[in-house]
């Protein structure tokens, strides 16, 4: 009995042990089970995961590539948002927290279309936003930014979030932000062209036709010539009837200076007449004796042997039956036109003692020939167009003519009646003074005499006290505003330097062209980067331009042909040769300007350039433009200096001001920086 | 005669109970031993998926897109539109586990457009080869992952 009790006890062990051991094996196997499908849930939310991220990715590059192409469109809602900075977009100036509550709404249409033909990524919705969650209108110098120029930061984010449907099957998404720095300049400045700037704008200089900058200090070191070239011709026009949008000209006047600019015969009728001989003042015989005394010391050595016994002293003589005039005219002082029609009358060397304020000697060196090379249009409107002090310059010359063929000259007093056997008799003496032409110079400003020429301290002393007539003088008039009225002066303009604020009038003072370097948009890029980047391919010719563009080297366009332009923006080089044409892309509003920072920018080719040509250095002043061949340029020049000595002679050449320089809204461009600064992908799986 | 043994019919209940519990402990084991590996292969899976992508995405889109028109050659360890084998050499710059050796991989470009935005839709389809044990294991045998590359404005 005990024996079958202790065997069944037995028994009941092992059965216990058995199930013991079924339990624990069946408990580890759930276990496992257990997280055999946590790993094949985590594969599952692995899987979702990196489909909601790579649609993130994508996404984003959409967004970016979006926001690169509407930021292009000037005239697009997108671009206008980011330069005006509307209020559902700017978050620059909210607190932290609330930096995400705006935001512009970008459409995702490739991504989307991709998204809903994959098997997961159907289940996701995606979508993107932009924001502008910073601004700089200062430079780091604290200087500001013209209008609404400046230095931002946008943010693209893109969601990837499981749909409405899907959210309880699905729970990983993708939250993926970039930063992104964005500039925005000014290509061009509006500008009225009743009013004077209020502030720098870099764009300045594309206000005018032609800018000088160191324009005055060019035309006092050439005496004028620079102004005034004789062997070269270049024609200032207007593209458009509207003076509003005239280009303006400016020559680099300084406060109390002026330059003039010669008239020539074809434009003599804005000199005031007369243009012909016209009389001034009779003199009598005394007077003629007095301004006349190498003709007096003639006479009185005929008389000296003939009458002893008399003074022969002015008084003492007496002659009739002559005619006397003092005649003044005005004229050219071009020599093209004085050797047309004056060349045997000695007018050239009028002019040339007018400028020497002496009698020339044979000694003299050959003096700069006067040209009027420079034809500003359209002449009825050059108040509209022309700043600073610009004079017209011509010839006004008073002379006095004498007849003498029927000429009686007598010695001795008027009161003697045997005059006849006083008579002085020389017929080649009258003669000779009967055909010559005595220039009156004011002997304030001329010293010595014409080669037996009038007496200039008596035409002043005498005749001038009587009729203070300030035309006895001869002179080249510069007191006339250029092709205007006198009491009609002509604009002063104003400048400003770039760090402060103060207006200026010297443009020597003046900043240079696009001076904020952090607005350009690619800085110190080679030539080739300028290919890689698309915005010059030499091979198909075309020139796209975006912003401010700097190239750390020269650059030579057109060398294979014509280009053509596209865009708004400014390549700035170290020096630029033009060998083709630049012609404008139809369709599509188009801004270039060529600049160097002083380096010269030489044109050689006769072929139309449709560009703004700038070359104004920052601290030599020697910018210029050279034209090899005949200028065709449809745009803007803004140089230091004309020297147009060095452009090609005998040759037309035309600056014709581009319309679309002169606008009454500013043309903003906006750069994106490809560069990411800033980047936080944000993966959610719960 | 008081001995009392087990008798056939118990001990055939008794083991019948015990095969259904070992049975469903083991079919339980499996399952669980094949969710394991399918996840394990799975993720690998779209590892080698992803690595293209993220590559012809450092590329650009200039580059896919000469990749497309045929004028450049893809790397030779992304060739495009055709089934490559992905190859375990551990003295390549690429290094996989000895696993990826299991698995081959066929990318596919695919030029997009939309108005002026292009772009190369890119699809990497990552199975397992034939005759491996990843075939067993793996539920899916297939995995694939799509993304874009856009053309960027200049």
């Amino acid at each position: 009995m005990t024996a079958a009790r202790e065997t069944n006890g037995k028994s009941g062990i092992a059965m216990f042990s058995a199930i013991f051991v079924l339990l624990v094996v069946g408990l580890l196997a759930v276990q496992l089970h257990f997280y055999s499908r946590q790993a094949r849930s985590g594969a599952f939310r692995f899987q979702t995961s990196e489909v909601a991220r790579q649609l993130a990715a994508a996404a984003m590059e959409e967004a970016f590539v979006h926001v690169l192409a509407q930021s292009e469109k000037s005239d697009g809602t997108f671009f206008k948002k980011l330069v005006e900075r509307s209020a559902d977009i700017d978050c620059s100036n909210l607190d932290l927290s609330e930096k995400n509550l705006r935001g512009a709404e970008i459409p995702l249409e490739l991504i989307t279309a991709q998204a809903r033909a994959m098997e997961i990524g159907s289940r996701f919705s995606i979508s993107a936003t932009a924001r502008i969650i910073d601004f700089r209108k200062v430079d780091i110098a604290g200087t500001e930014y013209y209008g609404r120029e400046g230095v931002g930061t946008l943010e693209l984010r893109v969601r990837v979030e499981p749909a409405s449907a899907f959210s309880n099957m699905i729970s990983s998404a993708c939250t993926m932000t970039r930063h992104h720095d964005y500039k925005v300049v000014a290509v061009v400045a509006s500008r009225d062209n009743n009013s004077q700037r209020s502030g720098y704008a870099g764009s300045y200089v594309l206000d005018y036709a032609l800018f000088l900058r160191s324009g005055q200090e060019e035309f006092a070191s050439s005496n004028g010539a620079s102004l005034n070239p004789a062997q070269q011709r270049l024609v200032i026009s207007q593209g458009d009837a509207d003076p509003n949008t005239y280009g303006k000209v400016f020559f680099g006047t300084k406060p109390g200076n002026q330059v003039y600019l010669n008239i020539d015969k074809d434009r003599m009728h804005f000199i005031p007449s007369p243009h012909q001989k016209e009389f001034l003042y009779e003199p009598a015989d005394q007077q003629v004796f007095r301004l006349l005394p190498d003709f007096f010391a003639a006479i009185r050595k005929l008389a000296r042997p003939m009458l002893a016994d008399i003074e022969l002293a002015y008084g003492n003589f007496v002659m009739t039956n002559f005619s006397a005039d003092l005649l003044f005219e005005r004229l050219p002082v071009c020599d093209k036109d004085l050797a047309e029609t004056e060349a045997s009358s000695g007018i050239v060397e009028i002019r040339n003692a007018l400028k020497l304020r002496r009698w020339p000697s044979a000694s003299d060196l050959p003096l700069p020939a006067e040209g009027a090379g420079l034809i500003i249009e359209p002449e009825q409107n050059l108040h509209q167009i022309l700043e600073g002090d610009v004079r017209q310059r011509f010839m006004q010359i008073a002379s006095l003519f004498i007849e003498l063929s029927s000429a009686r000259i007598f010695a001795g007093p008027s009161t003697d009646t045997d005059l006849d056997s006083r008579r002085i008799e020389d017929s080649q003496l009258l003669e000779d003074f009967s055909t010559r032409k005595f220039t009156c110079f004011d002997s304030e400003n001329f010293s010595g005499r014409q080669p037996d020429g009038i007496d200039t301290a008596y035409l002043r002393s005498h005749i001038y006290r009587d009729t203070r007539n300030p035309d006895l003088f001869s002179r080249i008039d510069t007191s006339q505003s250029y092709q205007l009225q006198t009491n009609n002066p002509l604009p002063q303009p104003v400048f400003y330097l770039k760090r402060w604020s103060g207006r200026i009038e010297d443009p020597a003072l003046a900043a240079v062209p696009f001076a904020h370097i952090n607005l350009w948009a690619r800085q110190r890029i080679s030539r080739r980067q300028l290919e890689e980047f698309g915005i010059y391919n030499p091979r198909l010719k075309k020139l796209k331009l975006r912003g401010i563009i700097h190239c750390r080297e020269p650059i030579v366009l057109g060398s294979e042909g014509d280009i053509e332009v596209s865009g708004c923006g400014v390549l700035i080089a170290p020096g630029i040769r033009i060998e083709g044409g630049i012609r404008k892309a139809p369709g599509s509003e188009t801004v270039c300007i060529l600049a160097t920072r002083g380096q010269p920018i030489v044109v050689n080719t006769e072929s139309r350039i449709e560009a703004s040509l700038v070359s104004m250095g920052i601290l030599d002043r020697n910018g210029h433009v050279k034209a090899t061949r005949r200028l065709d340029l449809y745009g803007a020049m803004a140089v230091d200096r004309l020297a147009i000595d060095r452009w090609a002679a005998g040759e037309e050449h035309r600056i014709t001001y581009d319309p679309a320089l002169k606008r009454p809204t500013d043309l903003y461009q906006i750069n994106i920086a490809r560069w990411t600064t800033f980047e936080r992908v944000l993966e959610r799986d719960e | 005669m008081n001995k009392k043994g087990f008798t056939l019919i118990e001990i055939v209940f008794a083991m019948a109970i015990l095969a259904i519990a070992v049975l469903s402990m083991f079919m339980l084991n499996r399952s669980s031993n094949q969710n394991a590996m399918d996840s394990y292969y799975e993720f690998l899976a779209f590892s080698l998926a992803r690595e293209p992508i993220e590559v012809f995405r450092g590329f650009g889109y200039e580059n896919l897109r000469m990749i497309v028109d045929g004028n450049i050659s893809p790397p030779p360890a992304y060739r495009v539109n055709s089934m490559q084998d992905i190859e375990f050499n551990a003295f390549s710059e690429i290094q996989y586990p000895a696993e990826a050796a299991m698995f081959k991989r066929m990318i596919e470009l695919k030029p997009v457009a939309h108005g002026n935005l292009n772009g190369i839709s890119i699809r990497v389809t990552v199975a397992a080869k034939s005759m491996s044990r990843i075939e067993v294991w793996m539920r899916n045998r297939t995995v694939s992952l799509e993304s874009l590359i856009l053309e960027r404005p200049r």
